[in-house]
């Protein structure tokens, strides 16, 4: 039996012996009590029902070693899914084979009683024993079953959805229901057995034995029934929880990747698996798209030329802040011919994808109009007129400058407002320049920036 | 006054009352008849109508009592399930335990009452032979109860399932009562209330009949009561389930909506486990949403943007209607389209792909659109537009991403469209029944910036049209997940009706896309473009164009004079190969020069910054010229009508204006001189009529 396997057969063998206990002498003080004829045979009796208990025990404590072994050695941790199916057929199997046996055992003495005892209509006396062995021996199992549901529900896995479409989920109106039929049938068939064997000896009714019988039966039913329907509602109980949980201590992404168990294949099972399967497509369909906006700040970046633009006898160099993200800042150096370079740098008004759509059309726009042969204003003009075109109505702002190196001077439209800053460097010192050209000088770099100041991101 | 849905409310509450009232008076007769013994004659006499009166009093008694005490719900119901919808929830799930312990205590009480005069009067004289009389009262008193139980039970029954009806229409989305219960309330009520009625009555026939037992009698009571309660239980178990059931349906559903509608919240309908389930639910819904507000908002704005980047095309795009639809895979996408009416005659559409999908292809369908409608101003044939275009893309993108686009430029004037592609879907032109797809081949957009792209011009008939679209379109999968192809595709255009308009043939081709969960969904465009009823094969003067359209060239110049000899040179060479014989051809080169010369100088004041295009359409037989200057223009009705002759004479005799003789060249050499505005620009156009050897057109 695998290590995780040993704590979990500990509770089902406290459980088989639990019921078997109870059972056991629930039988016997029902022999003792209520049974008029069992009391002339009461050793014996007792003897068969502990026996058939006690053999009971070895037989189930035996099967579930088998079981677990069986789940261990076939299962690994990984076939979550299986290993899950296994799990949650133990209590079913053990169910059915607890009413196989019982049946059986309850039989062999009702038979026995038939050919041997001295009871004036046997045969009514075999038919109220099988109905009540039905009724009860059905009883027990489906207490057997809500049980061992209980305790096995703790080792289920938590089931990947992709993994789940072939699984098929039952309704719980069948045991519960079941379980309703053989409360109330346990009762009456305990009524009119009580009444039928009383009227073969000739004995009369007392009302007082009738309303006995009827208590204990339904007090003996109603924990049996509330043992198992309590199972079934501990799984939503604690799907709740979990979510709960999750909602409290998780935000975002982190609770979007936190999964409840499934706690069986009734409706709550299929409940918590949808559940699970919509956080699942929300946590991708999310992760999709920020990844997709990841990759969408690399293309609005590969849009902006890196690095250093050269020319023989002019360099520029551009960068823009907050490269994780697309931004709504932009510039974009073009080189026009060997001595001249053309500038630009901008913004456009919002933040985000909305914003980036815009700056990548002036992007495109400067490039397509910078080498129409018309100086900085011109092309300034016709960018502005192609981004009231196609702009969204957005505000922008574009700068741009031509770098002539025949020239030595930036010229720029428009001119500098007060919020940029261009600075010669290095001279050691920084300095404004706050006309519409600067002049520079070989070796002398121009420093052109953003104010940091007009959205995410600068330029 | 009652509107329709309180009238619905009082007739449910009174058919679930006097239904239940009915079984109840069932119920009671069996008991009468089977285990009391009573005849039927006797009970109709009087016990039968006195109970059926009785009942349908009450019914009419408790409906109406239920019908105040639900005043919230009606309220609520007025004002479409606003302000008053948490009170009313909290009386529809207190109503059917209201109505049970209301039922219950009444039927003790009024038992109570009924025989508390024979207990006391028994009390007091009491001796060992009244046993007898205290196990009858017993019976009764059991008989009542059970009855009574009967009918609580029955109530809460039906009105718990009446409540969870209106619930859901109010489906309040949080805790509306402080207190959650569990299940197991309504559960074990069922249960043990089932259990005890059973009990009770198979108890009961025993004490009635002890002496002379009648099993069929016995087993006839436990049968029909315990169905009754079997039915009771296995109603509450379904309504458990299905509800259950309804929040795991209503979580696949939002599974098969759109992202946006992930974040819809259930409606709580109690506050048991169930409630509890939505309740936990509705709270993480919220907690995601907040979460992703952001990212949400973000990508809604961007789709609208993008949405207005592409503009709606108008139906009617000068003398071509377009059909357009478009619908990107994800909020936003890499399809691109674009339609610009060139002049009266002509159109160009453009359609495009990116490589990839969602916002990094959006990034790009912005620029390359941007791009287009820079290009296009600039003029020229379609190769020459893609050419330019590719060239910036490809300088912009580096090879990294790639775009495939599709130009089609329609002339009215020849009936045809000159269509270049960059690596895109091939179009297909429908006429008269057949469906034609366009042979094409070329390198995307983006990837080589010294690509040259070849455009070749199809006829397009009247009735005829021309399918645009993207590769989304024709990977459409459908429910069983096979994917429409390219022979579907055909199979499907043949079947859209030549009679009708673009737009409607749009419409319909749209509609029979295929439309199936895709793991690999793309972005989707489809154009339809068709001639203008009326409006295509006329040009100004109202002449009819019946000559076909051979061949087109577009060049720019820009600067001072000299800048034309380029673009004399290549007509030259154009027109050479097309066979044009030498003296015509001189006249052509002298008129274009002219008219060059004419735009540079009046027209661009021979600015650097401004363009001259001159466009070459060329037929079977005749030449069209456009020359097209960013000038104002001039009077050239006043100038057309300049003697020459006497201008010609000043001339010889030196006294007169040196200038001006071009539009006398132009107007001498070429058949027909028009002038006219296209697209704010000044143009004149040079008819010429030309006889061709068969050279290549």
């Amino acid at each position: 039996m695998p290590a995780w396997g040993k704590p979990i057969y500990a509770r089902i063998a406290i459980v088989y012996a639990s019921v078997s206990l109870i059972s056991a002498a629930a039988m016997l003080g029902s022999d003792l009590y209520v049974t008029a004829s069992a009391q002339e045979n009461l050793a014996d009796n007792a003897a068969y029902i502990i026996g058939s208990f006690g053999l009971w025990f070895a037989i189930a404590t035996l099967f579930t070693r088998h079981r677990l072994s069986r789940i261990g050695a076939s299962v690994d941790g990984r076939d979550a899914v299986r290993l899950w199916q296994t799990l949650l057929r133990l209590p079913f199997e053990i169910a059915i084979l607890f009413f196989a046996y019982g049946m059986t055992m309850s039989q062999l003495f009702h038979l026995d009683q038939l050919w041997t005892g001295t009871a004036p209509q046997p045969a009514v006396e075999f038919v109220r024993g099988l109905l009540f062995g039905l009724t009860s021996i059905g009883g027990l199992s489906l207490v057997h079953y809500g049980l061992l549901r209980l305790v096995v529900k703790r080792l289920l896995p938590v089931l990947p959805s992709a993994d789940t479409s072939g699984l098929r989920f039952r309704s719980l109106r069948s045991p519960m229901i079941a379980a309703f039929v053989c409360a109330v049938l346990f009762v009456a068939f305990r009524l009119a057995g009580h009444v039928i064997h009383t009227a073969s000896y000739d004995m009369p009714i007392r009302s007082v034995d009738l309303l006995m019988i009827a208590l204990l039966a339904m007090l003996l039913v109603t924990a049996a029934f509330v043992v198992l329907n309590v199972g079934f509602l501990r799984e939503l109980r604690d799907t709740i929880g979990k979510l709960r949980q999750s909602s409290l201590m998780h935000r975002g992404d982190e609770l979007l990747r936190r999964h409840v168990p499934v706690p069986s294949l009734y409706e709550s099972g299929e409940l918590a698996l949808a559940y699970n399967e919509l956080q699942e497509r929300r946590a991708a369909e999310y992760g999709r798209l920020e990844r997709q906006l990841k990759i969408a700040a690399n293309v609005q970046q590969l849009l902006m030329p890196a690095g250093i633009t050269r020319t023989q006898t002019l360099s520029a160099w551009g960068e823009r802040q907050e490269q994780e993200r697309v931004g709504n800042c932009f510039y974009d150096l073009v080189v026009l011919d060997e001595g001249m370079i053309a500038v630009m740098e901008g913004y456009v008004s919002g933040e985000g994808m909305p914003a980036a759509l815009v700056t990548a059309a002036c992007l495109a726009a400067f490039r397509a109009e910078c080498r129409a042969g018309a100086g900085p204003a011109e092309v300034r003009s016709r960018v502005e007129a192609h981004m009231r075109e196609t702009g969204d109505g957005r505000r922008f702002e574009v700068r741009i400058g031509f770098a002539s190196a025949d020239t030595g001077r930036l010229e720029l439209s428009p001119p500098l407002p007060g919020g940029v800053r261009m600075m010669l460097l290095p001279p050691g010192q920084a300095v404004r320049l706050p006309g519409e050209t600067a002049r520079g000088q070989p070796g002398v770099w121009l420093l052109w920036a953003g104010d940091g100041k007009r959205g995410d991101g600068n330029a | 006054m009652l509107n329709r849905e309180d009238v619905a409310l009082l007739w449910r509450l009174f058919v679930l009352y006097a239904g239940s009232l009915s079984v109840g008076c069932g119920l009671l007769t069996f008991n009468n008849v089977v285990i009391l013994g009573f005849s039927i004659t006797g009970l109709l006499r009087f016990n039968l109508p006195f109970i059926c009166i009785a009942s349908l009093f009450a019914a009419v008694v408790l409906t109406m009592v239920t019908w105040l005490r639900l005043r919230p719900v009606r309220r609520a119901q007025r004002h479409t399930y606003g302000a008053d919808a948490e009170q009313a929830a909290i009386r529809l799930i207190r109503l059917p335990y209201e109505v049970f312990v209301v039922m219950l205590l009444l039927v003790m009480v009024l038992t109570v009452a009924f025989h508390v005069a024979s207990f006391v009067r028994q009390f007091d004289a009491w001796t060992d032979a009244d046993n007898a009389y205290w196990a009858g009262l017993v019976n009764k008193v059991i008989s009542e109860l059970a009855i009574g139980l009967t009918l609580a039970l029955l109530f809460f029954s039906r009105l718990r399932g009446l409540s969870r009806h209106y619930l859901h229409l109010l489906h309040p989305e949080r805790a509306f009562v402080s207190r959650q219960t569990t299940f197991m309330l309504p559960l074990m009520l069922t249960y043990g209330c089932g259990l005890a009625i059973v009990t009770f009555q198979m108890l009961r026939y025993v004490f009635a009949n002890g002496e002379s037992l009648d099993y069929v009698h016995f087993f006839a009571t436990f049968a029909v009561y315990f169905v009754f309660v079997l039915l009771l239980y296995v109603q509450l178990i379904s309504q458990f389930s299905r509800e259950v059931g309804e929040l795991t349906g209503a979580i696949r559903r939002l599974l098969g909506s759109e992202r946006t509608g992930w974040n819809r919240k259930m409606a709580v309908t109690s506050n048991d486990e169930i409630g509890g389930l939505a309740i936990v639910f509705n709270e993480m819904q919220e907690g995601i949403a907040a979460h992703y507000q952001t990212l949400e908002d973000e990508l809604r704005l961007a789709s609208e943007t993008q949405i207005r980047l592409l503009r709606n095309p108008s139906h009617t795009s000068g003398s071509w209607r377009v059909g357009a639809r478009f619908q990107p895979a994800y909020e936003v996408g890499g399809d691109l389209y674009d339609v610009v009416v060139l002049d009266e005659f002509r159109t160009a559409v453009l359609v495009g792909d990116v490589s990839g999908k969602g916002p990094p292809a959006a990034l790009l369908m912005s620029a390359a659109l941007t791009l287009f409608r820079s290009e296009v101003r600039r003029g020229g044939s379609a190769g020459a537009m893609l050419g330019r275009l590719n060239r910036t893309l490809a300088e912009m993108v580096q090879g990294e991403l790639y775009v495939t686009l599709g130009l089609a430029i329609f002339d009215a004037t020849s009936s045809s469209v000159a269509y270049a592609s960059a690596g895109h879907v091939a179009p297909y032109l429908i006429s008269a029944g057949s469906v034609e797809q366009l042979p094409v081949c070329s390198l995307p957009a983006g990837i080589d910036a010294d690509v040259s792209y070849a455009e070749a011009t199809y006829r397009l008939d009247p009735g005829s049209l021309m399918v645009l679209y993207t590769d989304g379109v024709v990977e459409s999968c459908d429910p069983a997940g096979d994917m429409l192809s390219f022979d579907r595709f055909a199979e499907l255009l043949k079947g859209s009706s030549l009679r009708e308009s673009a737009e409607e043939a749009c419409e319909l081709i749209w509609r029979r896309l295929p439309v199936g969960p895709s793991p690999d969904r793309d972005d989707r465009t489809l154009l339809v473009v068709a001639g203008r009823a009326g409006a295509g094969h006329t040009i100004q003067g109202g002449r009819t164009m019946d000559e076909s359209y051979l061949f087109g060239n577009e060049w720019e110049i820009s600067g001072s004079y000299g800048v034309e000899k380029a673009v004399l040179q290549r007509l030259e060479d154009r027109l050479a190969a097309f066979g044009v014989d030498r003296a015509r051809l001189d006249d052509v080169k002298t008129a274009v020069a002219e008219g060059c010369l004419n735009a540079l100088e009046h027209g661009n004041a021979l600015s650097v910054e401004r363009s001259v295009r001159i466009r070459l359409q060329g037929y079977r037989s005749k030449l069209v010229i456009r020359i097209i200057d960013e000038g104002d223009g001039f009077d050239y009705k006043a100038r057309l009508e300049t003697d020459w002759g006497a201008k010609r004479a000043s001339h010889m005799v030196g006294d007169g204006e040196p200038r001006g003789w071009g539009l006398h060249f132009m107007n001498a050499l070429a058949d027909q001189v028009r002038f006219g505005q296209e697209n704010g620009r000044f143009y004149a156009e040079l008819e010429f009529s030309v006889t061709s050897n068969g050279g290549e057109a």
